[in-house]
């Protein structure tokens, strides 16, 4: 005989703390304002939030149950990460070293993390050469129609 | 499949040329290429039009592009934030507002201070004005104060945002007439007219734009020395006995790195631009006032004035301690 | 006669080569994550300078158009509204697309879009200066209401879990009172950061937490990205049309909502789409399928939002006060041109423009349903067919030069890539993306309504009366009990005919 435990939403749990949090400095943050028109709306929302958080753990908590939605999705957390990682340098490094140098840079990197047939010569020079031509292509889209300032390989 | 890749071929062999053709090295009269302007507010707006009316008049005079692009954010305070980390080549400028860059420095760490921005020239301005619709019952300013008086609070103003020329004139009035109206702050001049419109507010501190801009409104006063050339019929604040002449002022600042010689030489342009009878005539028709305050004693003087008055303006109306 | 000289001259072959120009750009625009319809149109501005006013308005008008429909294409194949009018858009094309029926959808789309654009345009030609009146009824009171009626949907969109969904609204809401306050331009939960000063920038917001999370999955497994059915169908042409007969009153009435919120100045399209949305679910049969991937959501997003091209015009030509933000732009350009805008526009006389300038609108809707078709089908044989190697570093490189290119700002890129991470955990956790995005989208609104609603009632004497009495606000308030309550009456009522 087994007793069925009912599981927890254990990370909407988490989650909601963190929210309770979060509205918590924003509320304090409210408090510097002078102008009523500035915190009456964002009290608000904070006071709501953080009720609305705690409504949430005290239910979790007398009737546990799974969130059908909150589905784990199987993959490489590798690869997800990086894709993260990689973007976030991306951005932070284009205004050092230039729009065409991080573009490539981070195109090709990419590239590697999506591709999930191993390598030939042959697949790694096609996929150089549509690096190369996306990356020009947006570039002279952007630079030359758009008319938007990129960041300049400093010379 | 295969077809798909020889596309992209193609596609990088043009690209790649026409790339490395477009790496050129220039040095010749400035301006020898164009020059990004750049507004720190969407478009649409003031300072947006404005510079669009300057754009034909810049390419006949000087032979280049002026290029505008929009750094909005922060009500200006984004861009003007970033101006001094551009390059100062004399290619990049960017649009400046007062009250603004006077006032934000003064509420908070904006990124930037009133003084680090180097304003060559300012060039127009918009004066206060108390608008109406034209079916109002108050055809004078006499009888808006008269209502005030008798039932303070009542009296209604819509105005584009706090701390904004409409709400230092709203707060400097009130002073000077003894009276207490109220303030309601509006996302920009448009939404502050369609209020006034709509009937939503009795009144509009607005700018000598509003009427000329839009249908169905009217000025009761404006805030300038003498009347404006376009609304003869508008008497002045100083004319009705209230010393008020403010508006907000618009100007045009480059990166704190520029070099002197470039800083005179924009100075200049933008005064040729300011001076030409074609560009007066489209400024003024559309209800904007002009300024010339050149780059140096001028441009100095002015900001000094500037900055005494509407920090005690701003002082007085609670928005900075 | 006046009508078939104005229709002649729109057709003149400059005129058309400009419509359909600047169809085909605006849709490949508005297709592209980051890149707005207003960017398009305030970057070809100097180019109108050259041009004749009537031509340079066909001109924005055309790309316009073309880019609210295009934003379609992204919603419905990479779950990234291409522009903000195409976030309900997401809601149903996205999961019609993983079921294989993306090429329904896109078709769909375009159809829904020429209609609306239509019938926003017949709006604009008929009844401009009367409907701009409506507009100025609308004051900040009316103003909150809607955006609170838009935030019902957030309890349609968590169906199972309303405290989620409506916490996450919470912290869009959050999200958006970073930077500097609307009304009081004072500068709010920025903790010392400066970049923070320019506050969340709202596409690049959508744009993190609707294209990165699906990046993130993309990039995970080898899986393919969207459901291939072998056999190649075509446009799916037959079928599209017979649904789009079948919800006609649905596509009709997404487009007269798509209208009238157009005329509001600054609602905007996003808007008209997430109402007409709300709507098309109250009164569909089908309201259970609407987020799995039913197409009357499709329809009606993409019909009310190319409406509100239409109606957007209205304030913009008649009042002088844009609509949305492209108008602003077109206003801009206008005045530049001495073009006087003003209800004097629609009468007869000098201003033969604005009647030329809407027969292009119309003649720019119609040619949408070629271009569109035939740009749609590339654009999904191109997403279907290409490489998960090639199309995850385009999706994303995209998306970082589209975000950077909104306010020429780097630091836009690194807030949407930190919204899209922590938007990936939320989703597992059980957190929508969409109701975080309700919230971003209406909290300024909301605000501003209710600030200034207050400061209004306040000096009247009485907020209650300010905020409850008013006849529209009444009108909106009742549709908002009907939104939340009906579903719950209507089950009673069911349960109680079954007994």
């Amino acid at each position: 005989m087994t007793t069925k435990k009912h599981e927890s939403d254990t990370p909407g749990i988490i989650l909601a703390g963190i929210f309770i949090l979060i509205g918590g400095i924003f509320l304090n943050d409210a408090r510097t304002l002078l102008d009523y028109d500035s915190y009456v709306f964002p009290m608000a929302i904070c006071i709501v939030m953080i009720v609305l958080c705690i409504s949430f753990i005290v239910w979790n908590l007398l009737k546990p149950h799974l969130d059908k939605d909150a589905t784990a999705k199987p993959g490489s957390t590798v690869r997800r990460v990086g894709l993260v990682m990689l973007m976030l340098a991306s951005a932070f490094v284009m205004p050092y070293v230039g729009f065409l140098p991080a573009g490539l840079g981070v195109f090709a990197a990419l590239m590697t993390i999506a591709m999930f047939k191993p390598w030939t010569w042959k697949l790694a020079a096609t996929y150089a050469l549509i690096c190369v031509a996306i990356v020009t292509g947006f570039y002279v889209l952007f630079d030359i129609v758009f008319l938007v300032p990129l960041p300049e390989i400093p010379f | 499949m295969k077809t798909f890749y020889k596309i992209l071929l193609t596609v990088t062999a043009f690209a790649i040329v026409v790339t490395f053709g477009l790496i050129t090295t220039a040095s010749a009269e400035f301006p020898d290429k164009p020059i990004h302007y750049i507004i720190p507010f969407g478009p649409g707006g003031e300072s947006d039009v404005t510079a669009r009316f300057q754009e034909p008049f810049f390419k006949e005079k000087f032979g280049e592009n002026l290029v505008i692009e929009y750094k909005p954010g922060g009500g200006g305070a984004v861009g003007w934030a970033q101006l001094n980390t551009m390059k100062g080549d004399g290619y990049t400028i960017m649009g400046t507002n007062l009250p603004h860059i006077i006032i934000k420095p003064l509420q908070t760490n904006v990124g930037f201070t009133t003084d680090g921005i180097i304003n060559v020239y300012m060039f127009h301005y918009t004066p206060d004005a108390i608008c109406v619709t034209t079916d109002s019952p108050y055809k004078t300013l006499k009888d808006l104060i008269d209502f005030a008086k008798k039932n303070p609070g009542k009296m209604i103003f819509s105005g584009s945002g706090k701390g904004s020329a409409n709400h230092l004139a709203q707060v400097i009035f009130d002073g000077m007439a003894g009276i207490k109206t109220t303030y309601v702050a509006f996302k920009g001049t448009g939404a502050s007219v369609t209020a006034l419109l709509g009937k939503q507010v009795t009144a509009e501190w607005g700018y000598t734009t509003v009427p000329a801009k839009y249908e169905g409104t009217r000025m009761l006063a404006v805030a300038m020395e003498k009347r404006h050339p376009v609304f003869p019929d508008v008497p002045t604040f100083t004319e009705l006995g209230f010393d008020l002449v403010s508006g907000a002022y618009r100007g045009i600042a480059v990166p704190k790195s520029t070099p002197e010689p470039i800083r005179k030489k924009l100075s200049n342009m933008i005064d040729e631009i300011n001076h030409d009878p074609a560009f007066i005539k489209k400024m003024e028709d559309n209800g904007f006032a002009m300024l010339n305050a050149t780059y140096g004693s001028k441009v100095d003087a002015f900001m000094a004035k500037q900055k005494k008055v509407i920090t005690q303006a701003a002082k007085d109306a609670g928005i900075v301690k | 006669m006046h009508v078939l000289s104005f229709i002649l001259e729109a057709m003149s072959p400059y005129h058309f080569s400009i419509a359909l120009g600047g169809v085909v750009a605006g849709t490949v625009i508005g297709a592209l994550p980051g890149l707005t319809a207003t960017m398009a149109i305030a970057v070809l501005v100097p180019l109108t300078f050259s041009m004749s006013p009537t031509a340079a308005l066909i001109l924005m008008g055309a790309i316009y158009t073309g880019a609210i429909y295009g934003g379609a294409y992204s919603a419905i194949l990479l779950n990234t509204p291409g522009t903000p009018s195409a976030i309900a858009t997401t809601l149903d094309g996205y999961p019609m697309a993983k079921r294989g029926d993306g090429d329904l959808a896109v078709t769909l789309a375009c159809i829904s879009s020429v209609v609306g654009g239509l019938i926003g345009a017949a709006f604009l030609l008929a009844l401009a200066p009367p409907l701009a009146k409506v507009a100025l009824a609308f004051g900040p009171v009316e103003y909150f209401w809607l955006a609170i009626f838009g935030l019902t949907l957030i309890s349609a969109l968590s169906e199972g879990n309303l405290l989620k969904g409506l916490i996450g609204g919470c912290l869009g809401m959050l999200l958006t009172t970073i930077g500097v306050a609307e009304i009081s331009s004072d500068i709010r939960f920025t903790f010392g950061s400066r970049t923070l000063i320019g506050g969340i920038e709202p596409v690049s917001a959508l744009i993190g937490l609707y294209c990165i999370p699906v990046l993130i999955d993309l990039v995970a497994t080898p899986a393919r990205h969207l459901k291939v059915t072998s056999s190649n169908r075509g446009f799916r042409l037959r079928e599209a049309l017979s649904l789009t007969w079948r919800h006609k009153f649905n596509v009709l009435r997404s487009s007269v909502i798509g209208t009238i919120v157009g005329i509001l100045p600054g609602a905007g399209g996003s808007i008209s789409g997430l109402v007409a949305y709300s709507e098309a679910r109250r009164t569909s049969k089908h309201t259970a399928n609407f987020g799995n991937g039913e197409p009357e959501g499709v329809q009606a997003s993409e019909s009310a939002n190319n409406a509100t091209v239409g109606g957007g015009l209205i304030p913009t030509l008649v009042l002088g006060i844009p609509g949305t933000p492209p108008d602003a732009v077109i206003l801009g350009a206008l005045l530049v041109q001495g073009v006087r805008t003003g209800p004097n526009l629609f009468v007869s006389g000098e201003s033969s423009i604005i009647y030329v300038f809407i027969a292009g609108l119309f003649l720019a809707t119609l040619l949408m349903l070629p271009t569109g078709l035939l740009v749609g089908r590339y654009a999904y044989r191109f997403i279907i067919t290409v490489p998960k190697a090639v199309l995850v570093p385009t999706v994303a490189f995209m998306t970082i030069i589209g975000t950077y290119a909104i306010r020429n700002n780097m630091s836009d890129v690194v807030i949407m890539i930190v919204l899209g991470a922590i938007g990936w955990v939320l989703d597992r956790c059980g957190f929508k993306p969409s109701p975080i995005v309700l919230g971003l989208i209406l909290s300024r609104i909301a605000e501003q309504g209710f600030v200034q609603g207050w400061t209004i009632g306040g000096a009247r004497g009485s907020i209650i009366a300010e905020f409850f009495a008013r006849p529209i606000s009444a009108g909106i308030i009742g549709f908002i009990c009907i939104s939340l309550f009906y579903p719950i009456i209507a089950r009673r009522w069911k349960r109680n005919k079954e007994l």
